[in-house]
């Protein structure tokens, strides 16, 4: 069995470098054409055809509190086992082995699953199952 | 040779057999004299055993041939059937369910049934005169198993039918559902592109689509008994248990549903008969202090209404007191004496599906989960259906769901309002009317107009979406009337934009927390669009 480290997707929103395990996101795209959600909070941009599935977009700085996403950022779509859904970003940086992560600390933000401190500086790696239970909640009506 | 390949297969028929098997007993149960019921409860025995047998599967083998024994001698008169007969045969059928499953779960432990056996043995009640069976009964018994052993042998499906696994049945109808939506798009860019050729083929596309769509859906129609069959034995034991006396009448066995509707509609039905004997039937003494027969009915019945399924649940209990249900919402902080004022009979009997308002002893326990009237309305509407309940103090209470047929591929109506598109399923709109404003007036706090004399409230649907209603354009406006709640409103849209046949995606996680959503739908265009669930619309 092997003891490889998960690989990881690092992205941007405003400031902030943010990872998510690369097994989770079944795609990365430059932001789309969405319609319009009925009922849905300001932080859902709207929906998208993905490969002919209903695919909500996130707008995951605004849902974090920190302004708008990027007119030209790219999404996230995440396996459809996790959820319909795709995460909205500024920018996408690279993807690296999970080895590269030289330390881990706990966040007190449950939405931050761990501070991943790199050779270049810190990473917020992104709890996915409290991010979707957040953004249900959000969604709720 | 390997056997494995036909394991599902063997699976899935001990479970038809068995609940044969089960609603056979309990026929038996009310007429023991049944000569045809009996021998096909022996035919059901010795099938599975047949199969248990050339399976290898040496217990079930054993279990099925020694219930097929007890059922040769009920059968030959060596035995009678009393109610200890149809008790030892519904705990055989457990039992060889219990193994079934065992099967299924690929669990190899052995379960015991010796004790059984000893009881099934020991089972020997006088026979009626004492008599022995003459030995011309005996010559004509044997003449009647050859005959029931020979129609055994060609098993519950004989002739030019197959089994098809119910996964392909899903990618058969998701495959027609994406070839929809191909279609449109291929009708967008023929508008967009023109030729009178293209439009032929797609025209007949349209047809052969039509056809493929039709067959499909056959394919994936299973009847009504396949779900209730079961409630045949689960009303006995149930009846038993409260000391009641029950007769469960099902009607409409045959009529098909989609089976994705079917296999979620298992547990509401199962929650609603259950209610019904705990809590609407009275025990047999109540009923004569009623002037009732002691016994107690349920009757289940389907029935097609154009392309829905009407499935009517109704008792001959004591029923239900609007005001106490009102009383009841009041005390549990469900809703205020204020509203209540203003709630008509049937708004009130509905009280029973608020969350909340049903009591822990309610609620029934079905698979392991806590399922009360709450969860079966909102599966009902979940499924694009409707629930309405009527009751008459002493005479008892009727549950109609009224459900679609299919809830793959529906006909959808496209209306906008204040730049929003949106679907709404056709077999939810009443009506399509277009009105004056002058035909409009006020009734309270709310504008209605008169249809057939009968006020209908109306509702901006721009307000029920939460958008910036766009300004009158002119002096009509459309409505779509249809039902919420059980009563009936209008709904004020923009415009009609085109009636359409969509296959419905599933929204998925998060989306599917929105109530209000039935789904979504992919347009010709690549164009997302969501289809409005207009009973929980509010």
């Amino acid at each position: 069995m092997s003891n490889e480290r998960p690989r990881l997707l690092l992205f941007a929103v405003r400031e902030n470098r943010y990872a998510l395990d690369l097994q989770d996101v079944a795609e990365v795209r430059c932001l789309p054409l969405t319609f319009p959600i009925p009922w849905a909070p300001s932080c859902i941009k709207g929906a998208m055809n993905f490969h002919g599935r209903v695919v909500a977009v996130l707008d995951l700085a605004m849902f974090l509190n920190v302004g708008a996403m990027a007119a030209d950022g790219s999404i996230l779509v995440l396996h459809r086992g996790l959820a319909n859904l795709a995460v909205g970003v500024d920018s996408v940086g690279s993807i690296i082995p999970g080895e590269y992560v030289l330390e881990e600390d706990d966040s007190n933000d449950p939405i931050i699953e761990k501070l991943l401190v790199m050779a270049d500086g810190e990473v917020k790696k992104l709890a996915v199952e409290i991010l979707l239970k957040r953004v249900g909640e959000a969604m709720y009506r | 040779m390997d056997m494995s390949q036909y394991r599902e297969l063997f699976i899935s028929e001990s479970r038809e057999y068995l609940r044969a098997f089960n609603e056979l007993v309990v026929a038996l149960e009310n007429d023991a004299e049944d000569r045809e019921k009996i021998d096909s409860l022996f035919r059901t025995a010795h099938s599975i055993k047949g199969m248990a047998a050339s399976m290898g599967y040496v217990e079930i083998t054993d279990l099925a041939h020694k219930i097929e024994d007890f059922m040769d001698k009920l059968r030959k008169g060596l035995l009678l059937f009393e109610p200890v007969a149809a008790d030892l045969l519904l705990e055989g059928a457990d039992l060889l369910e219990s193994m079934v499953g065992d099967v299924d779960a690929g669990v190899s432990g052995s379960r015991e049934f010796y004790h059984f056996l000893q009881r099934l043995g020991d089972y020997a009640p006088p026979l009626k005169n004492g008599d022995t069976p003459t030995a011309d009964a005996k010559v004509k018994e044997a003449g009647r198993e050859k005959t029931a052993e020979e129609r055994s042998e060609k098993g519950p499906e004989s002739g030019k039918s197959i089994r098809v696994k119910t996964e392909v049945l899903d990618n058969l109808i998701n495959i027609t559902g994406e070839l929809i939506t191909n279609k449109h798009r291929l009708m967008t860019i023929g508008r967009e592109t023109g030729g009178d050729r293209l439009e032929k083929a797609l025209y007949e596309l349209s047809l052969l689509l039509r056809g493929l769509h039709d067959e499909v859906l056959n394919v994936r129609l299973m009847p009504f008994s396949s779900i209730a069959d079961r409630f045949t034995r689960i009303v006995r034991d149930l009846a038993r248990t409260e000391g009641k006396e029950v007769t469960l009448e099902i009607v409409g066995k045959e009529i098909e549903v989609d089976r994705g509707i079917l296999e979620e509609l298992a547990d509401p039905l199962l929650h609603i008969i259950r209610n019904a004997v705990d809590h609407g039937l009275e025990t047999p003494p109540e009923r004569q202090v009623a002037g009732k027969q002691p016994q107690g009915n349920i009757r289940l019945s389907a029935l097609r209404e154009k392309d829905c399924v009407v499935i009517t649940i109704e008792d001959d209990g004591k029923g239900m007191v609007p005001s106490r249900l009102v009383a009841t919402a009041i005390e549990k902080g469900i809703m205020t004496s204020e509203k209540a004022r203003h709630l008509s009979t049937r708004e009130a009997l509905l009280l029973v599906c608020s969350p909340g308002f049903s009591t822990a002893r309610e609620v029934t326990d079905v698979s392991g989960r806590g399922v009360g009237m709450d969860i079966v309305r909102s599966t009902i509407r979940t499924l694009g259906g409707t629930l309405a309940i009527d009751s008459a103090v002493g005479k008892g209470t009727s549950i109609t769901l009224k459900l679609p047929l299919t809830i793959a591929i529906i006909d959808v109506l496209m209306v906008s309002s204040a730049n929003l598109t949106f679907a709404v399923p056709v077999r939810a709109i009443l009506r399509i009317m277009e009105i004056g404003r002058h035909e409009i007036s006020t009734d309270g706090k709310n504008r209605v107009f008169f249809l057939n004399e009968e006020p209908i409230p109306l509702l901006s649907m721009s307000k029920i979406l939460g958008i910036v209603a766009l300004p009158p354009r002119d002096k009509i406006i459309t409505l779509l009337v249809t039902e919420v709640r059980g009563r009936k409103v209008a709904l004020v849209v923009d415009r009609i934009v085109g009636h359409q046949e969509v296959f419905v995606k599933p929204v998925g996680r998060p989306l599917d927390r929105m109530k209000g959503l039935a789904g979504g739908a992919i347009m010709g265009n690549g164009e997302v669009i969501f289809i409005l669930d207009v009973a929980n619309l509010l």
